[in-house]
């Protein structure tokens, strides 16, 4: 890896950590409802850099963000493992089957993240899978419209980076 | 970029958004109910609510008022304001709460309507009869105690909101009516929480507002008087309304092929043998709690020239199990 | 293309299952214990069970509870039978047992007995 691509990858890390952050400010209806903004950053450094940078970013963010937030080796640093590293897989494998456009490897990037952490809930805290059951469809549907809206931002993100690019090769 | 993508989702994601919005404002509202063991019987909320997080604080501070009520009014209690005016009978007057002023009030008021059937002064006599123990008191007894029970000689000061019992021996107790009280007092703590329908069922007083979530009225079922407690003899469909049971078969025993109960008729001292159970049904739980008991101890005749007098809701069981409805109860009631 | 058709799919299956999932499960109740309006025991109902508390036997199984025996002198606790829904209370002892979690079919039509 070049000098130059470590520094994007700090840099990248350096945002995912700034949204992750970032939107525990925003209030929600719900208290567990988060965006998954981070998931942002992870989505176009998959694209732009391949499955090792972005898995590389994923664990930065968890485990620096859960030191900041004071959560390392607890609940929601569990949690947020097991949500990441699946969603980076799942990403990676509908990468690799070159059908999804950014959208659809967002909604992807969500739906196993949230799986994850439904996993890590029933295997590591609660067995009860009544509970789990009740609330999963709801998690994953309320997943499915962040995992647009965080879609919709990397689409938007990449075109100004590809106009950047050109903007840089015309002159 | 692909505009229509864009458009296409964002249409999409507005359109998930409204369906969920919809998930949360429409949630169906549930019944949720919670029963505990206050005032010496069992009392049972019910509440419609689309939250259940809502309902619960709702029926929590409900049952804590209640616990501050039967503090309050409690006849066994020797810590409750009801004792501290009753050890001061003959001596003193007692300042007391706004609640047991106003209950003690009431009390008086369904005393004089009723022509003291309805009396809070009944004490010395329900201290003799021992339900627990299955006690009769000897007719020396009651004969006795019988100038005691004058609820003429319970005076009320508003000025200091006090009670007084004037002679020495006088016993109040507001057992008759505290139940249908609560009641009251429940439903309106209830519905200033925004519970916009339910049940507060004291035992056998009942108080109920609004519908079930279906829409249907409430419906409550009247205990057969010679069944056990699950025998129905009707069913009344009630919406914002209270119905209140006085039978010979809540608190009694059987010595000699006679029933003894505690539906005491003041002027002898002994249980009152017309009916086997009158209900009543009216808007207001002291009045249904305090009236069933009045009009069952009254006797057929003057019962039911009582109930047309006022007008009353009623349901009749009289002792040869033949029953009586009253004409502005037959639609509210179903046979069974 | 494909995009649009994952989150259509998404939306569809996540959306059927918030309301089928709960309707399809099976009833999985839990049964509450209180003495004196203390709560003693949240037990599921589920797990087959017998308990002694207050004078009475609590019986749990195959999703439904009952008491078995009290000492109290009605005995219409134990009278009661089976339950799978509703509550059982015993006054004398002043023990409550509920079964939350399922909504409460009113028991013989009605919501409430005078």
């Amino acid at each position: 890896m070049q000098q130059r691509d470590k520094y994007r990858l700090a840099l990248l890390a350096a945002c995912a950590l700034a949204l992750h952050g970032f939107e525990r400010l925003i209030p929600t209806p719900i208290p567990w409802l988060r965006f998954g903004f981070a998931n942002i950053i992870t989505l176009i450094t998959l694209i732009l850099y391949g499955f090792n940078a972005a898995l590389t970013i994923t664990l930065i963010r968890v485990i620096i963000g859960s030191m900041l937030m004071g959560t390392f080796l607890g609940p929601p640093f569990i949690m947020s493992t097991v949500g990441g590293l699946f969603s980076v897989a799942a990403m990676w494998v509908a990468l690799q089957v070159r059908v999804f456009g950014p959208l659809g490897l967002s909604l992807t990037g969500a739906l196993f993240h949230n799986l994850g952490q439904l996993l890590a809930v029933y295997v590591v805290f609660i067995q009860n899978l009544r509970s789990i059951l009740i609330l999963a469809p709801v998690i994953l549907f309320v997943g499915t419209l962040t995992g647009v809206l965080n879609g919709l931002a990397v689409i938007f993100i990449m075109e100004h980076l590809k106009k950047m690019s050109d903007n840089v090769q015309n002159t | 970029m692909k505009p229509k993508l864009l458009t296409a989702s964002a249409v999409l994601f507005a359109i998930a958004l409204i369906i969920i919005l919809m998930f949360v404002l429409n949630a169906s509202p549930h019944i949720y109910k919670k029963s505990e063991i206050l005032m010496d019987t069992v009392i049972t909320l019910t509440v419609v609510s689309n939250s259940e997080k809502r309902a619960d604080e709702a029926i929590e501070s409900a049952f804590n008022n209640l616990r501050r009520l039967e503090r309050l009014l409690s006849f066994f209690d020797a810590g409750s304001e009801v004792s501290a005016i009753n050890k001061n009978a003959g001596t003193g007057a007692v300042k007391v709460s706004p609640e047991t002023f106003e209950l003690t009030k009431i009390a008086l008021e369904k005393a004089e309507l009723s022509c003291g059937a309805f009396n809070p002064a009944i004490g010395p006599a329900m201290v003799l009869w021992d339900f627990k123990n299955n006690k009769r008191p000897a007719d020396s007894e009651l004969k006795n105690i019988l100038p005691l029970l004058d609820y003429t000689r319970i005076v009320l000061n508003s000025n200091d909101s006090s009670v007084m019992l004037m002679d020495k021996g006088m016993v109040l107790d507001l057992g008759g009516i505290a139940k249908g009280y609560a009641a009251d007092r429940t439903v309106e703590l209830l519905k200033r929480a925004g519970m916009k329908a339910g049940i507060a069922a004291m035992a056998g007083d009942i108080r109920v507002w609004g519908t079930r979530p279906d829409g249907s009225p409430w419906r409550v079922g009247i205990r057969a008087p010679r069944g056990t407690s699950d025998d129905l003899i009707g069913v009344l469909s009630l919406e914002d309304l209270a119905v209140s049971t006085s039978g010979d078969y809540e608190r009694f025993f059987i010595e000699g092929g006679i029933r003894y109960h505690h539906l005491i008729e003041p002027t002898t001292g002994y249980p009152a043998g017309d009916f086997q159970s009158v209900t009543i049904v009216n808007p207001e739980g002291v009045v249904t709690d305090a009236l069933s008991t009045a009009v069952f101890v009254m006797g057929r005749e003057k019962a039911l020239r009582f109930i047309k007098k006022n007008k009353l809701m009623a349901y009749l069981i009289y002792a040869d199990g033949t029953t009586y409805t009253t004409e502005n109860l037959r639609a509210l009631f179903d046979n069974r | 293309m494909f995009d649009r058709m994952l989150l259509v799919l998404l939306l569809i299956i996540t959306g059927a299952s918030i309301v089928l999932v709960p309707f399809y499960l099976p009833r999985g109740g839990q049964i509450r214990i209180e003495v004196n309006n203390k709560l003693l025991y949240k037990l599921p109902l589920s797990d087959d069970k017998t308990i002694e508390i207050n004078g009475l036997t609590v019986e749990i199984q195959a999703g439904k509870v009952r008491v078995a025996d009290s000492d109290c002198p009605g005995k219409l606790c134990v009278k009661q039978g089976w339950i799978d829904s509703g509550a059982i209370i015993c006054l004398p002892n002043r023990v409550v047992i509920t079964i939350g979690g399922t909504p409460t079919a009113p028991k013989g039509g009605v919501d409430a007995t005078t």
